[in-house]
């Protein structure tokens, strides 16, 4: 059931970030904003996921659907690390350097503020 | 929607279904270490083979669109997860400062990396 629950949580997931993506990851913007939204919000839900999963609020099934699958799936690393060298590539350091740190710190900080006020 | 769009979005969901099983799989062997080897071995397979993909234009010359959306956005961009590696930060920050100063650069410097490598793999290939 565990891995049913992922598999369908990974399809959602994965599709959500797509969408995001072609929206998005335009040279409209000047940083992947897709890839930078789904990677902050799906942080912040898979902290509240896990937080009520910890608490016994959700069970084991919905864990597996919602924050393994649904969360895991749409938030990426393997896109957000190649954005980072081809900014590299394309001479860009400053907005690399700028878009990985930032990233990483913003959802660090977010998800450790949730962390702490919910845990208080 | 065009049925050629439909088409991409449902191999991308079917890539996703395999990343987030795969990435599951290995979570759970190696559940045993406290430490999150389970992402990391996750994001930075992901992030080396994502690059080769990428740089190497046989990929994307050679296979059908739906093929290769499925492979890079659907299964590896499932496969590696960023939310996980940010909880499990907090978690171990929560835990000790040490382990948090090792995990850190693993993912960040070692993701990086290894797209670094796995694209000029690919560029030498060429």
């Amino acid at each position: 059931m565990s891995y049913l629950l992922v598999g369908l949580g990974g399809f959602i997931g994965a599709i959500l970030r797509y969408l995001l993506s072609l929206q998005l990851n335009t040279s409209k913007y000047w940083l992947p904003v897709g890839t930078l939204l789904a990677n902050f919000t799906g942080s912040i839900l898979f902290a509240f996921t896990y937080l009520f999963y910890q608490a016994d609020w959700l069970s084991l099934w919905t864990w597996n659907f919602l924050g393994v699958g649904i969360c895991g799936s749409f938030t990426t690393y393997s896109t957000f690390s190649v954005e980072v060298v081809k900014m590299l590539e394309q001479k860009q350091s400053k907005k690399a350097l700028l878009y990985l740190f930032g990233s990483v710190a913003i959802s660090f900080t977010t998800v450790f503020t949730i962390w702490k006020v919910i845990t208080l | 929607m065009k049925a050629k769009e439909l088409k991409l979005f449902f191999a991308v969901g079917i890539g996703g279904i395999l990343g987030a099983l795969l990435r599951y799989i290995i979570a759970e062997s190696v559940s045993i270490i406290s430490f999150p080897v389970g992402t990391t071995i996750a994001n930075l397979m992901g992030c080396f083979v994502l690059a080769y993909v990428t740089f190497q234009p046989f990929f994307k010359n050679k296979l059908p669109p739906a093929i290769f959306t499925a492979f890079t956005t659907g299964l590896l961009g499932s496969f590696t997860t960023f939310s996980t590696f940010i909880a499990e930060s907090v978690l171990l920050f929560e835990e000790s400062t040490a382990w948090l100063i090792l995990y850190l650069p693993i993912q960040i410097l070692g993701g990086v990396a290894l797209c670094f490598i796995g694209a000029k793999l690919a560029i030498s290939k060429e």
